[in-house]
């Protein structure tokens, strides 16, 4: 029985990397999507891999004068530091600074106050203006006190440019005052390639459910699934022989996704290697098992590859795959969960964005494992051998 | 005697209301070569169906090999190689390949899967294409690799459903050498065909059936014999046909008349001496033949004959 099942994994894997086609739409394509939804809707996200070098500041300027502009603009020049006043082209406020900075998608927001300029030209002795500083909890406190004394040195030398000669002496009644947001408060998010690679690699590997589907129809079409039947296998056999080839592609595809993204723009897979291999095994099955399952219920191939379509795409975008369930309602969040997109998805971001390990993700495996049960199970129950 | 290699007694197979196989019973004997010769609709892929083990029959016995059908069907599987009617093949994959991967499902493997892939790529001509993809063969050519996948594990029994059909005059040359060859070594063989020189040629004996049920079985000679000299179907007026009866029954060629459908049906000693008595009875007594058919000695005359209908049809 083992051999029969590996000759027919090898029959499959033989046949369908020989085809372009088939290359070209499980790797090729995912792999290209992964990296234009990436760069393409980067802006829309937390920070990209490649700005790991400027840190990215959200700066609320509600100065009535020109002084918090001007420093945030020598701020920006430094080179280390990213400057960005406007969110989604909207002026940015204090309530959305501070959300993005609870959320994960920055680390660092400063609030600059209407009488600023004012402040910094006239010294009110006994009165201190402040500047806010909303410090993110995975921002060190080495690089958040190293942040403010910064913004300070260029508030102080405002100051002293800003008075009169014969003020010099007087200490800056500017303050710049920082507070880190606790643990609890923040919910990282992902970055753009921390929602594409997970996200498109989960869409990317139910496309064998057209591929898997497709291939037994024409093997009935074709009568060499007669011959099978006809040959000293079992049902099994056969089923299982059919199945293990698409789940290796599977595998093979999530390997390529996770490792060309990792290597070629620095996406992190997190610091679990055993969770993610729990993550994809689970995810590749449910893949496999839908599959299986359209198979079985289809009719034709035809039928077979307009109803995967639907289906695909549908779980994808439902499940969070091109749009982040975050953004979505809270009722379509709920009906997200009815695909294993979404446990996956999750379940890969808990690992790759939140830093989560093994036993952190079994949880969601184990919902993956349990939506290839049901998918395999169905089909099973319902393939048509004749 | 030895003991038939396939035996087969009163199988049934209904679908709903129909039934497909209306309890046939018959037995080949190793190394025969047996024939099926059927119209389309007739039972034939049911029957097949059933002897390969991919159907339960409703009722009726059958082994093969000496392993019953119904408790044993693993053990049968292994026995038989199936050459279905359609091809099927990978068309991607080269003949090699396509065999290799056969010969595994069947449990060969190393050396032995080799020297048989060999074998019966040398059996039937491809050995120079080996390495090949499917789709790049001419419609011949495939039909030979379809016949050396049902050969690479040396079944015992072969299935052969219309092997020749769609194949070019030469490529069937060819597969008929090759039937030969087979049954020289020993192989059982059952044979389904619509051609019937293909029919006369290769089996040692043939089975007409329709409508589920075998009509005639004997070997080619012997069911030829039952047209005697050949049949002869005559259309005469109908106010003729009465008086001219007793005149063409005593015609020295003719052994009966039996009128069938508005037409004399006359069994002769020989048609084409029958025939000329015939026209020179009615052109002296004036009597018009309206339409006229031979049917000469051979099995194609001998299924019209049983089945009233052409095996093409």
């Amino acid at each position: 029985m083992l051999r029969q099942i590996t000759a027919m994994t090898w029959k499959e894997l033989k046949i369908n990397f020989k085809d372009p086609g088939v290359v070209a739409w499980m790797f090729v394509q995912p792999f290209v999507l992964i990296v234009m939804l990436s760069f393409a809707m980067g802006g829309s996200f937390g920070e990209s891999p490649g700005d790991e070098n400027a840190l990215r500041v959200l700066a609320v300027n509600q100065d009535r004068g020109a002084q918090a502009a001007a420093i945030l603009g020598r701020l920006d020049a430094m080179g280390a530091f990213a400057v960005e006043t406007a969110w989604q082209g909207q002026p940015m406020t204090p309530q959305t600074a501070q959300q993005l900075v609870a959320d994960g998608q920055r680390s660092l927001a400063l609030i600059f106050p209407e009488d600023f300029s004012e402040s910094l030209a006239l010294a009110r002795p006994g009165q201190t203006t402040q500047v806010m500083a909303i410090v993110g909890p995975e921002l060190s406190p080495h690089s958040a006190e190293l942040s403010v004394e910064i913004l300070q040195g260029l508030i102080d030398q405002a100051a002293l440019r800003a008075r009169l000669p014969g003020e010099t002496g007087l200490k800056a009644t500017v303050q710049v005052v920082h507070t880190t947001l606790p643990e609890a408060e923040a919910t990282p998010t992902p970055d753009a390639f921390q929602q594409y690679v997970p996200g498109v690699t989960i869409y990317g590997i139910f496309w064998i459910v057209s591929l898997l589907a497709g291939s037994v129809f024409l093997e009935k079409r074709e009568g060499t699934f007669r011959r099978l039947l006809v040959a000293p296998m079992s049902r099994q056999a056969m089923l299982s022989g059919k199945v293990l080839p698409y789940y290796l592609i599977n595998l093979l595809q999530i390997a390529a996704m996770l490792g060309l993204s990792t290597l070629l723009f620095g996406v992190s897979l997190g610091k679990s290697p055993a969770g993610l291999a729990a993550v994809s095994l689970a995810a590749a099955a449910a893949a496999t098992g839908l599959g299986v399952l359209l198979a079985a219920v289809g009719r034709s191939e035809a039928q077979v590859g307009m109803l995967a379509a639907i289906v695909i795409l549908s779980l994808a975008v439902l499940g969070g795959c091109f749009i982040p369930r975050w953004v979505m309602p809270d009722w379509l969040q709920t009906l997200g969960l009815v695909t294993p997109h979404a446990w996956g998805v999750d379940a890969y971001q808990d690992l790759m964005v939140r830093g989560y390990g093994l036993w952190q993700v079994l949880p969601k495996t184990g919902v993956l494992l349990a939506f290839a049960a049901l998918f395999f199970g169905l089909g099973a129950w319902r393939f048509r051998f004749e | 005697m030895p003991a038939p290699m396939i035996e087969i007694n009163g199988l049934v197979k209904r679908y709903g209301q129909r039934v497909a196989v209306d309890g046939i019973s018959f037995s080949v004997r190793q190394g025969e070569i047996f024939g099926l010769l059927w119209p389309n609709g007739a039972g034939k892929t049911t029957t097949l169906a059933m002897l390969s083990t991919l159907l339960a029959p409703d009722a009726g016995q059958a082994s093969i090999g000496g392993y019953d059908l119904a408790r044993e069907p693993m053990r049968i599987k292994a026995l038989i190689g199936y050459v279905p009617q359609e091809l099927a093949l990978f068309p991607t994959l080269s003949a090699w390949d396509n065999l290799a991967f056969f010969g595994r499902i069947y449990g060969l493997s190393g050396a032995a899967l080799k020297e048989r892939i060999r074998a019966a790529l040398e059996l039937v001509g491809l050995s120079e294409r080996a390495r090949d993809a499917v789709k790049t063969f001419s419609g011949g050519m495939q039909r030979r690799l379809n016949i050396a996948v049902g050969l690479v594990h040396q079944p015992r029994v072969l299935f052969l459903d219309e092997p020749t059909v769609g194949v070019d005059p030469q490529s069937r040359n060819f597969i008929f050498e090759h039937v030969e060859q087979l049954k020289a070594g020993g192989m059982t063989i059952l044979h389904t065909t619509h051609y019937m020189e293909e029919a006369e040629r290769l089996c040692d004996r043939v089975a007409i059936m329709d409508r589920g049920q075998i009509l005639a079985l004997d070997s080619t000679q012997a069911l030829v014999g039952l047209l005697g000299g050949g049949v002869i179907y005559a259309g005469l007026p109908a106010d003729k046909l009465e008086t001219t009866l007793a005149a063409i029954q005593a015609l020295p060629h003719v052994r009966t008349v039996t009128p069938q459908d508005g037409h004399l049906k006359l069994e002769t000693g020989d048609a084409r001496l029958a025939l000329l008595e015939l026209i020179e009875l009615c052109k002296s007594r004036d009597v018009p033949i309206l339409s006229l058919e031979v049917l000469e000695p051979n099995l194609e005359s001998v299924f019209l004959h049983l089945t009233g209908k052409r095996l093409r049809d």
